[in-house]
């Protein structure tokens, strides 16, 4: 029993990692497909800089990116701490709502890869 | 290993910033305002092309049907319709769905 649970608890941290990444890759394909959709999550301080649909654009093109590297298990620890940073800003632009909740349970999520770092399935 | 993983990623980013380009290209190209009659948006009046009239402009609710939050029904009644005062009843004086409803205004509605 013991050893069943071990070789399972050793799976835990491939599955967070792979979880996570499909839910990068996701929100981030949906920002290039519907980016009209995501404008209004875009922060004003952000916009004033640039147009809201730019700032959707590079941002889902910035998710997949990463959302990739980390599925693929290539520089796990710096990936997911980048992502976990990204998502803690959104969480709190959001603030305290279902939506906001939500995304800082997702930022904490990222960031125990981060903590975890490399797995059993990760490149390197 | 790593340089081709590195690879693959810069040709995804490459890709990506050619989509980008591109896209924003058809995007700017609504900054000139067109104008629509309530003839046309009155011809976009469901699920596969929604077009909607509030306070004088034009929206493509279209990609909205399916994320709106209060459920689908609220928009398809909106489609080929002037909507302004279903919206203004529901959502009047609220700031999120104003700034939501700004991402998908396509031109303004003229006589």
């Amino acid at each position: 029993m013991d050893n069943t649970t071990n070789t399972m608890g050793s799976w835990a941290p491939v599955v967070l990692r792979i979880g996570m990444s499909l839910v990068f890759l996701w929100f981030g394909s949906q920002q290039l497909l519907n980016p009209e959709v995501w404008v209004s999550f875009v922060p004003d301080f952000v916009s004033n800089i640039a147009p809201a649909s730019t700032v959707v654009l590079v941002n889902g093109l910035a998710e997949i990116v990463l959302g990739l590297a980390l599925i693929i298990g290539f520089q796990v620890k710096w990936v997911s701490l980048l992502l976990a940073l990204h998502l803690l800003g959104i969480a709190l632009s959001i603030g305290l709502t279902p939506v906001g909740v939500r995304d800082l349970g997702l930022t904490i999520a990222t960031f125990a890869i981060f903590l975890y770092g490399k797995d059993r399935w990760s490149m390197n | 290993m790593n340089k081709l993983i590195i690879a693959f990623l810069l040709i995804v980013t490459l890709g990506g910033v050619f989509y980008i380009i591109n896209r924003g290209d058809s995007v700017s190209s609504l900054n000139s305002n067109p104008s629509y009659t309530l003839a046309e948006v009155m011809e976009r009046n469901d699920a596969t092309s929604c077009w909607s009239a509030i306070n004088g402009n034009v929206y493509d609710l279209t990609s909205w049907i399916n994320m709106h939050p209060g459920g689908q029904e609220a928009i398809l009644f909106t489609c080929g319709k002037d909507a302004t005062e279903a919206f203004n009843t529901q959502h009047g004086g609220q700031e999120d769905p104003m700034r939501a409803l700004e991402g998908f205004i396509i031109g303004e509605l003229t006589q």
